[in-house]
C-alpha cells in the first residue's frame, strides 16, 4: 500500500515537475506556436453610411446578409442529396438541376449555394435543418427603393467600394473604419475574454442627406414613365430644382434600373442623362440670347422685328421657323418661339458680347453638382464661330448642353440674375450625429441685372398664355413662366426631322420668391405632334401641378380669374 | 497547528482564486453574449428601418391604395382654405396672453 502511495507520489511530482518545466522553462518555440495557434486578429467589418432623403427617408443602407454554403461531401454523406437540393432550389428560387451540380462535388469540402441571401429567408433554411448546409454573415448594400433615384444615389460594387452617384463622389465619407480585435481562442475555438488585447470598434461611415424629395422624385418618375410610354419615346428626363438655393428636389432619368439589380443594367440604363446627356437645345436656348440682348440694352420687350413670313435667307442660307410669323415684338418672339426673330435679336449684339453671356450663363463647362459624370456640355470658342454661328446659336443650334445646364441658366434668369451652384447634398453626419457638411447656396456669377431678371419673369410668364407655345404646361392657379424647346437630333451628319429632343423648361410661381423650376426632356418622341409645347408641356404640367400642392406653395393666381384683357405686363417695370 | 492553518489558507486562496477565476470568465462569457445581442439588435434596426422606409414609400402606399380600391386626389383649390397672418395673429395674441398669465399665477 505504502509502495503505491509512494509510487502515485512520484508520478505526481514528476507531472507537477514537468508542469514548472513547461510553464518557467526555456520553451519559447513551444509557446509560440501555442501563441499562434491560440491567437487570432478579427477584421470587424465597417457599416457603410446611409443615405437618406431631405426628410430622412433612407435610400441606401448596410443590410446583414447570408451566404447559403454547402459542403458537399457531408451533404453526399447524409445519404438525401436530392431532397436537399430540392429544398434549397425551392426556398432560394434556383433551378434545382445548378442546385444538385454544386452539391454533387464529394470532393469539395465548400460550395456557394447563393450569396447574400435575406435573413429571413436564411432562417427558414436554417429550421429545416438540412445536413451539411450552413451560412456565414456578410453585410451587403441594400437600396430599399428599387429603381427611385437610381442615378443620383448610384451603387456601391460587390467590395463596397461606390462606382455610380452618391456612393461613387462620397464614398469616402460613407465607407467606415473597419474595427479590428486581437484575442486568443480556446481548444474548442471559443474566444478567451481575459486574453482579448486590442479591441478596436468599428467605425460606420457618415451618413449623406441629400435634397431630393423621395416622395416628390416618385412622383417626377410616374410622369416620366407615362410620357414615354404615351410617345414611345427612347427616354425622358426631368429636374425639379428651387430657384434660390439651387437645390435640387427631385433629379429622374428613364429608362433607369433596380439598385438591387444594378448588374444586369446596361450603360444607357446607367446613364444619368440629366447630366450626362448633352443635345441641341433648340428653341429654349432662346431665353439665354434675348435675355443677353435685353440686358445690352439692344433691344425692349416692345421692339418690332420682321419674322419675314417664316423664311429668311441669312448669308445665302435658310432660317425657318415653325409657324410663319410677320413682324412680332421682342416680347412676342419669346411667346412665338420664332427662330427668325431670335436670330434677328442675337445678331444686334456682337460676338463677344454673346459669347461672355453664355458663359456666364454656364454653358460649356459643368455646374459643379455633386455628381460623378457630369458633362459640360460644348460652347466653342469664338474663335471657331462661322458667319452662320450668331444666327444658328441664337435659336439653340451649334452648342451642346445638359438638362441641369439649362435649368441652371433659367434659375439665373429667375433668381434676379443671380447664378447659383446646384447642388444634391443637404448635409452630411458622422456616426456621431456630428454634421461634417452643410450645403449653403453658392453664388457663382450674375449673368444679368435684376431690372432685366423682373423683365424676363414676365416675358416667359406669356409663354404659357393663349396663343404662346406652352399653353399645355399652364397650371391653373399659377402664372408659369417657361419656354419650349424642339430639336432635331444630328444623325450622320444632317438633322433628322423624324428624331427631336422635346423640352420644356419653366418656374411657378413666376413671382415667388421661393419658385421652383423644373426641367423636362422627352428623346425622340413618336406621333404627329413632337413639339416641345405637345410633349414635353403636359409632363412639366403634371409635375408642377402635384409639386406645388406637396410643397406647399400657394396659387398666385385666383382660379376665377381670366387673363383676357389684362395689360401687358412688362409696360408696369 | 501552524502547518495546518497555512495549508487551510493556502486552499483558501487557491479556492479564491479559482472562483474569481470562474466569475472573471462567466462575465466574459455573458460580455460575449451581450456583445453577440447588441450586434443582432443593431442588425434588426437597421432592418427595420430598411422595411418602414419601404412601407411608407409612395409607391407602397399606392400599391396598398389600388389594392384596397382607395382613390385619392389633390384636394383642389376650392377645397383649401389658406390662413394669412393677420387672420391668425389677433387669436393667437389673445392665446398667448393667456398662456402668459397662466404662467405668472403659477409661479406665484
Amino acid at each position: 500500500m505504502d509502495l503505491v502511495a509512494g509510487l502515485l507520489l512520484i508520478a505526481l511530482m514528476a507531472l507537477a515537475a514537468r508542469i514548472v518545466q513547461l510553464h518557467v522553462g526555456p520553451n519559447d518555440s513551444l509557446r509560440r506556436r501555442i501563441d499562434q495557434t491560440r491567437r487570432y486578429e478579427d477584421r470587424l467589418p465597417e457599416p457603410r453610411g446611409r443615405i437618406l432623403d431631405r426628410h430622412g427617408n433612407i435610400l441606401a443602407i448596410d443590410l446583414a446578409m447570408r451566404n447559403v454554403i454547402a459542403d458537399p461531401s457531408e451533404v453526399l454523406a447524409s445519404g438525401n442529396p436530392r431532397f436537399i437540393g430540392l429544398q434549397l432550389a425551392r426556398v432560394l428560387q434556383l433551378d434545382p438541376a445548378m442546385v444538385m451540380a454544386r452539391l454533387n462535388r464529394p470532393n469539395r469540402r465548400f460550395e456557394y449555394i447563393q450569396q447574400r441571401v435575406p435573413d429571413e429567408t436564411a432562417d427558414l433554411i436554417r429550421r429545416m435543418q438540412l445536413r451539411g448546409v450552413s451560412f456565414d454573415e456578410v453585410s451587403a448594400r441594400h437600396y430599399p427603393q428599387g429603381p427611385l433615384a437610381c442615378h443620383v444615389i448610384g451603387f456601391a460594387n460587390l467590395e463596397n467600394v461606390g462606382s455610380a452617384g452618391i456612393e461613387q463622389r462620397f464614398h469616402t465619407y460613407l465607407r467606415g473604419q473597419p474595427g479590428l480585435r486581437v484575442s486568443e481562442k480556446d481548444g474548442r475555438r471559443r474566444e478567451i475574454f481575459d486574453r482579448r488585447v486590442l479591441d478596436i470598434p468599428p467605425q460606420r461611415g457618415a451618413d449623406i442627406y441629400l435634397t431630393i424629395d423621395q416622395n416628390l422624385q416618385y412622383m417626377v418618375e410616374k410622369a416620366l414613365e407615362s410620357a414615354i410610354a404615351e410617345h414611345q419615346a427612347k427616354g425622358a428626363w426631368a429636374v425639379v430644382q428651387r430657384v434660390r438655393t439651387g437645390e435640387i428636389l427631385a433629379m429622374a432619368s428613364l429608362p433607369g434600373f433596380d439598385l438591387n439589380e444594378y448588374r444586369s443594367a446596361d450603360d444607357l440604363q446607367k446613364l444619368n442623362r440629366a447630366i450626362g446627356y448633352v443635345y441641341e437645345p433648340g428653341s429654349t436656348f432662346k431665353v439665354a440670347t434675348i435675355a443677353a440682348a435685353l440686358n445690352e440694352h439692344r433691344v425692349t420687350p416692345d421692339q418690332v422685328f420682321d419674322c419675314e413670313n417664316g423664311c429668311w435667307f441669312f448669308k445665302g442660307r435658310p432660317l425657318r421657323d415653325y409657324h410663319p410669323n410677320g413682324l412680332l415684338s421682342v416680347a412676342d418672339v419669346l411667346k412665338k418661339s420664332s427662330n427668325i426673330g431670335a436670330a434677328k435679336i442675337t445678331l444686334t449684339m456682337e460676338e463677344k458680347t454673346v459669347e461672355r453671356y453664355l458663359r456666364a450663363f454656364g454653358y460649356g463647362a459643368p455646374t459643379g453638382v455633386e455628381l460623378p459624370g457630369e458633362e459640360g456640355g460644348i460652347l466653342a470658342d469664338r474663335s471657331q464661330w462661322t458667319s452662320l454661328s450668331l444666327s444658328r446659336i441664337a435659336m439653340g443650334h451649334e452648342v451642346g448642353v445638359t438638362a441641369l445646364q439649362m435649368l441652371n441658366m433659367l434659375c439665373a434668369v429667375a433668381n434676379d440674375g443671380m447664378r447659383v451652384r446646384p447642388t444634391i447634398i443637404r448635409r452630411l453626419v458622422d456616426a456621431e450625429g456630428h454634421t461634417l457638411m452643410e450645403s449653403k447656396p453658392e453664388f457663382v456669377a450674375q449673368p444679368i441685372r435684376s431690372e432685366t431678371s423682373a423683365l424676363m419673369r414676365k416675358l416667359l410668364a406669356r409663354v404659357t398664355e393663349e396663343g404662346g407655345t406652352g399653353t399645355r404646361a399652364a397650371v391653373e392657379g399659377y402664372t408659369v413662366a417657361g419656354k419650349t424647346g424642339t430639336a432635331e437630333k444630328a444623325i450622320n451628319g444632317s438633322y433628322s426631322s423624324r428624331a427631336n429632343v422635346s423640352s420644356f423648361m419653366g418656374f411657378l410661381p413666376a413671382e415667388d420668391p421661393d419658385r421652383i423650376a423644373i426641367m423636362v426632356v422627352v428623346d425622340e418622341p413618336q406621333g404627329a405632334f413632337r413639339t416641345g409645347g405637345v410633349v414635353a408641356g403636359p409632363v412639366f404640367r403634371e409635375i408642377a401641378r402635384q409639386a406645388v400642392r406637396y410643397l406647399d406653395i400657394p396659387p398666385d393666381v385666383p382660379v376665377e380669374a381670366g387673363v383676357e384683357n389684362k395689360p401687358e405686363p412688362w409696360r408696369s417695370l | 497547528m501552524s502547518l495546518a492553518l497555512i495549508l487551510v489558507l493556502v486552499t483558501g486562496l487557491a479556492f479564491g482564486y479559482l472562483w474569481l477565476r470562474d466569475q472573471c470568465d462567466t462575465t466574459g462569457r455573458r460580455l460575449q453574449e451581450l456583445e453577440s445581442r447588441r450586434g443582432d439588435l443593431q442588425r434588426q434596426i437597421l432592418r427595420e428601418e430598411s422595411k418602414w422606409s419601404n412601407l411608407k414609400s409612395a409607391k407602397n402606399l399606392e400599391q396598398l391604395m389600388a389594392q384596397f380600391h382607395l382613390a385619392m386626389v389633390w384636394p383642389g383649390e376650392q377645397y383649401t382654405k389658406r390662413l394669412s397672418r393677420p387672420e391668425l395673429e389677433p387669436e393667437a395674441a389673445a392665446e398667448m396672453q393667456y398662456a402668459q398669465r397662466e404662467l405668472a399665477t403659477r409661479h406665484d
